[in-house]
């Protein structure tokens, strides 16, 4: 690594050498990675073991909602965790950030996780009434419970939140395999296999190209759409007197700010024992960090914006929502949340000495995951343990008493975490875990010149 | 596409300063035409304080009319300034450099006039200083601290403060500039407000840390400025469609939005104006175009979601109100203009890169959009304070007085009168920003491509 | 003791990068020299002693004394006649949070526009040796010399293309 002094310039790599280091590490799998691999399938599997028992000795039913909050709030830690990584890439790729490069194959591997997600939500569904004559985003009532309304929409919520997570899915898979298979053929080429369908020509890297925008655009979309939808039809509209239109925009934050988080932790693993300190450097992760800062700010501004509206109108109903989601039973969760999704990882990243580092955002990143558990819990277990004869009311009549979650519950949650990361690394091993094609591309735009009696490094800009 | 066009230091000078340092007759005649509109509308206002508010037309319930409209939406263009000068230079986008001083100072000026409307407003202006400031006299009680009336002038404040800090820091190695090619009284006044800048690379570091740090500071300022304005309304639980969560982001992100596109207008009217067409190319308009299709789109998902949680409770009142803002006229009518001109004609346009690199066509749609967001705020305002709940033989409908529409003129001619002003004292492209640009330039070859590129500090 | 300046012409930034280097073959240190410019250029692209500031200090103590400043006004006053409106505490803290935030930021702004000029050093009311070309993107490098050295100085920067020297006595 040079440096003159004023500048810290990153090691120079070429073309080759950075794709014939990143192919052997691909074909030749550690022990290290097997384990991992073994670790987080047993205990995914441990987690269908638990949710099977659950069943069995809870039960399943609009009725039985309450003892299910903690699996609604690790589906959506997932949503606005992996599900929301490829947001940061998205995002990235449009502004074409030229740091986004390392954690991009990331960010698609995390997108696969919507598979897993998609099962949760199927699940969680046995559990949420139909949105007929309650106040939902449906507005449907039998004209006497609430006149003036729709009428009746067949399937709400249930039919239309899965077709847009199933859109989701689509996009997931489809950004993976989009920006997979070159690097697959690559593989392909060094291990003297034949490649399937892509072998570089101009008009497949331009479909390439055009084809992530595009889906890119239309997964940000879906998963923004979706977030809304989850969020309400499985949190709020199970709360009675519970309106809070910045909710959902609430949750798409806490999503980016938490697929953000994700990504700049899995790429300090990738750095850190994945050994590949020759490609993410500091300037990845001081890049990173600021947007994370940013988006630590927006949670609170957009928490803050809900809870000064609630606190000076004073109405009843919203004190009761108040009690039950920041200062009754999960006040502690809230505190947690507060915490961990602002307080610390802002006076953690305020320090330009702490951005310029690795392990500075990685603890931070490593503080919102937690605070965003916290942040789950408290919304999706304190909204599913109001019980459900209360759900078309005007106003809770009583704040429920908090639920802790028991070992079912413990192993549930780990198992949904533990499956998504299997599915992050199984399907690493498919395809090279560092997006080959996007770091060339990268690499060839880098170079290191001398300038007057400086050397900097110039970056191309072909757009 | 980039272009890119190599200047001397001297010619940027040149053409950059030439507006500021002899000014064409147009300049004059529109200075003129410009005072006549300031003028009428100064002696409207004195009219108005000498005969009473009740000239408006505002009356039981609608309390709050054009006045507070255009008070909110010139909040909303003075967010142009910050979001294009901090955020584009936190970002490092190189394509900021000519937009982020006619931002800061569009910024600066529509804030100044905004902090007016609340003024004149008031009816009896000499009060709002009793009352907005904390200090006690005879009256023997403090402001209400409580109160979303007193969290705006000290966010307007602190915004104003800091906007003009930040210009005035930024055009000192301009000043310098200035001061090298006056002389006589304008030498002395170019020198004092230069301060001695010589150029040392101490200083040219300051100044660069300055504007990262200003911009880091003031975002969340003019985050919390529109947020406040916002809950003047958002806080009341008597007026239909205002006591909603989702109004602090949604106005800010509504103010981004006709903030940066009043700023379009404006650089494509400097550019047909002082003939800056090296300076403010196509790329530009269309990088800005870009940040204003996704701006606007997610301008749209709020105001999506502002409706739907309007009706979400399932409220008769609240229905009756929205049924009233969307169906039923004049409101009606004004929610459809408002929507097209908003969105639905302009973000579709401008997602053909064609349309984007037009300037005609960018001109009159930006233009449009603010069209557009004024109505927005209207139809935010008015509509809920008609249908003010729960004393129906109260409903009525606001008809604004002459007195009205004509400081609502005024206002748009008293910003344009001090851009214009600025720039006959001040050129409106940061010079040193613009010679940085060509410093940082280069390029790469990658086989037969010679790919533009940029010189990075690390 | 001689002030001078030489000038390098905008095209030839190379020369005055060049010239530096002489200066410090000639045994005058980063420390000695300095380089006048119409616009920014990367750190050390002349050579240039690299610029350490405290600018960063500011911010912090412009937050924390209009953080205190707010917190006093707010408190003090609703305190000081305590009426009850809307329900509200006298002492509510989401509201003194509020303008206890707007305080901040404008006590963080205030000192760092302060810091600043403090640490570019301005206003300077004697600025020191100077050219006005400088602003048209001639490149100055101005250094004190001792009167027996000057000749030699000069001979320097004409060798190393300079476009004028000036010297002030």
């Amino acid at each position: 690594m040079h440096s003159n002094g004023h500048h810290h310039i990153p090691p120079v790599v070429t073309v080759q050498e950075f794709t014939e280091d990143v192919v052997a590490r691909h074909i030749a799998i550690g022990p290290r990675y097997r384990r991992a691999l073994m670790i987080f399938g047993v205990l995914f599997l441990l987690g269908v073991a638990a949710f099977v028992a659950k069943a069995a000795t809870d039960g399943i039913g609009v009725d039985k909602r309450a003892s299910w909050g903690y699996l609604a709030a690790i589906t959506a830690y997932l949503l606005t965790t992996a599900g929301t990584a490829p947001l940061a890439l998205i995002g990235l790729r449009a502004i074409k950030a030229h740091w986004r490069r390392p954690l991009a194959r990331l960010a698609e591997l995390y997108g696969l996780v919507t598979v897993l997600i998609l099962l949760l939500v199927v699940a969680l569904m046995f559990f949420i009434p139909s949105a007929m004559n309650r106040r939902t985003m449906y507005f449907q009532s039998d004209g006497v419970t609430f006149p003036g309304t729709l009428g009746k929409i067949p399937g709400a919520p249930h039919v239309y939140d899965l077709v847009l997570l199933l859109a989701l899915v689509a996009g997931g898979i489809g950004l993976w395999w989009l920006s997979a298979r070159a690097d697959k053929g690559l593989i392909a080429d060094h291990q003297g296999k034949p490649r399937n369908t892509f072998w570089g020509t101009a008009k497949q890297w331009k479909v390439q190209q055009v084809g992530l925008g595009l889906l890119g655009a239309a997964y940000f979309i879906t998963a923004v759409g979706f977030i809304t939808f989850f969020s309400i039809d499985f949190a709020m509209a199970l709360a009675p007197g519970w309106k809070d239109a910045i909710f959902a925009p609430l949750q798409g934050i806490t999503g980016l700010q938490g697929g953000l988080a994700t990504l700049i932790l899995s790429m300090y693993v990738l750095r850190r024992w994945g050994h590949f300190e020759r490609y993410i450097f500091m300037e990845h992760f001081w890049a990173a960090s600021k947007i994370l800062l940013a988006l630590c700010l927006l949670w609170f501004y957009f928490s803050w914006s809900a809870f000064i509206i609630f606190w000076y109108g004073r109405q009843p109903a919203e004190f009761s929502v108040m009690q039950l989601l920041y200062f009754g039973p999960y006040e502690w969760f809230f505190y947690g949340a507060f915490l961990f999704c602002f307080v610390a990882p802002f006076l953690t990243l305020l320090w330009n000495s702490v951005r310029k580092s690795a392990t500075g955002p990685a603890i931070a990143a490593g503080m919102i995951l937690v605070g965003n558990l916290f942040d789950k819990i408290r919304l999706y277990a304190g909204t599913w343990s109001v019980p459900n004869d209360q759900i078309a009311d005007h106003a809770m009549s009583s704040v429920p008493l908090v639920r802790y979650p028991n070992a079912l519950d413990i192993m549930m949650m780990v198992g949904a975490v533990s499956g998504a990361l299997f599915i992050v690394l199984w399907m690493g091993r498919k395809a090279p875990i560092v997006s080959m094609w996007e770091m060339s591309e990268g690499l060839r735009l880098r170079v290191v010149r001398n300038f007057l009696r400086t050397r900097l490094t110039v970056l191309g800009k072909p757009e | 596409m980039q272009q890119r066009v190599v200047l001397s230091h001297e010619k940027i000078n040149a053409d950059l300063l030439k507006n500021v340092l002899k000014a064409p007759f147009w300049y004059w005649a529109i200075m003129g035409f410009l005072g006549a509109i300031v003028l009428v509308g100064s002696v409207t206002v004195a009219f108005l304080l000498n005969k009473g508010f009740g000239l408006s037309g505002t009356n039981r319930p609608i309390m709050w009319g054009l006045l507070i409209v255009d008070f909110v939406f010139w909040i909303g263009i003075s967010h142009a300034g910050v979001m294009l000068s901090a955020i584009l230079r936190l970002s490092k986008a190189e394509w900021r450099r000519p937009a982020t001083r006619a931002a800061e100072v569009l910024t600066v000026f529509s804030l100044m006039i905004a902090a007016l409307h609340p003024v004149v407003h008031a009816g009896r202006a000499w009060r709002i200083i009793y009352w907005a400031f904390p200090f006690d006299f005879s009256r023997g009680v403090w402001v209400n601290v409580r109160s979303p009336l007193i969290w705006d002038p000290a966010a307007i404040f602190t915004y104003l403060t800091g906007s003009t800090l930040f210009v005035i820091i930024a055009l000192i190695p301009d000043m310098a500039v200035l001061r090298d090619r006056t002389s006589g009284l304008k030498h002395t006044v170019y020198r004092a407000l230069a301060m001695g800048w010589r150029g040392t690379p101490r200083q040219w570091k300051l100044q660069i840390v300055a504007g990262f740090l200003l911009s880091a500071l003031l975002l969340p300022v003019f985050v919390s400025v529109h947020s406040i304005v916002s809950w003047d309304f958002a806080v009341m639980i008597g007026i239909e469609g205002y006591h909603v969560t989702i109004f602090a982001p949604y106005f800010v992100i509504g103010a981004v939005l006709s903030g940066v596109s009043a700023v379009i207008t404006m650089m494509i009217l400097m550019k047909w104006m002082f003939g800056w067409g090296d300076y403010i190319r196509e790329e530009h308009i269309e990088n800005l175009a870009k940040l204003l299709v996704i701006i606007g789109t997610g301008w749209f998902y709020f105001f999506f979601v502002e409706f739907i949680f309007a009706l979400y409770s399932l409220e008769p009142q609240e229905i009756a109100l929205r049924e009233l803002q969307a169906f039923t006229s004049p409101y009606g009518y004004l929610a459809l203009v408002f929507i097209f001109l908003s969105y639905l004609i302009p973000i579709p346009m401008w997602l053909v890169p064609k349309v984007r690199r037009n300037l005609q066509i960018m001109f009159w749609s930006s233009l449009v959009v603010n069209v557009g967001m004024w109505l927005e705020r209207f139809l935010i305002i008015i509509p809920g304070l008609a249908r003010k709940q729960v004393w129906p033989f109260d409903w009525s409908t606001y008809h604004p007085s002459i007195v009205e529409i004509i400081i609502v003129v005024t206002a748009y001619a008293l910003v344009f009168l001090l851009l214009l002003t600025f720039a006959k004292l001040f050129p409106l492209i940061p010079l040193f920003d613009v010679k940085e640009g060509q410093t940082l330039s280069d390029e790469i070859v990658i086989g037969k491509r010679r790919v533009p590129a940029l010189r990075v500090e690390e | 003791m001689a002030k001078m300046l030489g000038l390098f012409k905008e095209e030839e930034a190379e020369a005055a990068a060049n010239a530096t280097e002489a200066l410090e073959h000639a045994g005058y240190s980063n420390r000695n020299f300095e380089v006048l410019t119409g616009s920014p250029y990367p750190d050390g692209a002349f050579g240039e002693r690299e610029t350490k500031h405290h600018l960063y200090v500011f911010p912090f103590m412009g937050a924390l004394t209009g953080l205190s400043v707010a917190i006093l006004l707010t408190s003090a006053t609703q305190a000081a006649y305590p009426l009850v409106v809307g329900g509200k505490p006298i002492l509510s803290l989401p509201a003194m949070t509020i303008i206890s935030y707007e305080g901040t930021m404008l006590g963080a702004i205030l000192f760092t526009v302060m810091g600043i000029l403090f640490e570019s050093r301005l206003p300077n009311p004697a600025p020191g040796i100077y050219d006005p070309r400088i602003t048209e993107g001639y490149i100055g490098i101005t250094l004190s010399v001792a009167d027996d050295r000057v000749n030699a100085v000069e001979q320097l920067f004409k060798r190393a293309g300079a476009a004028d020297v000036i010297i002030q006595r």
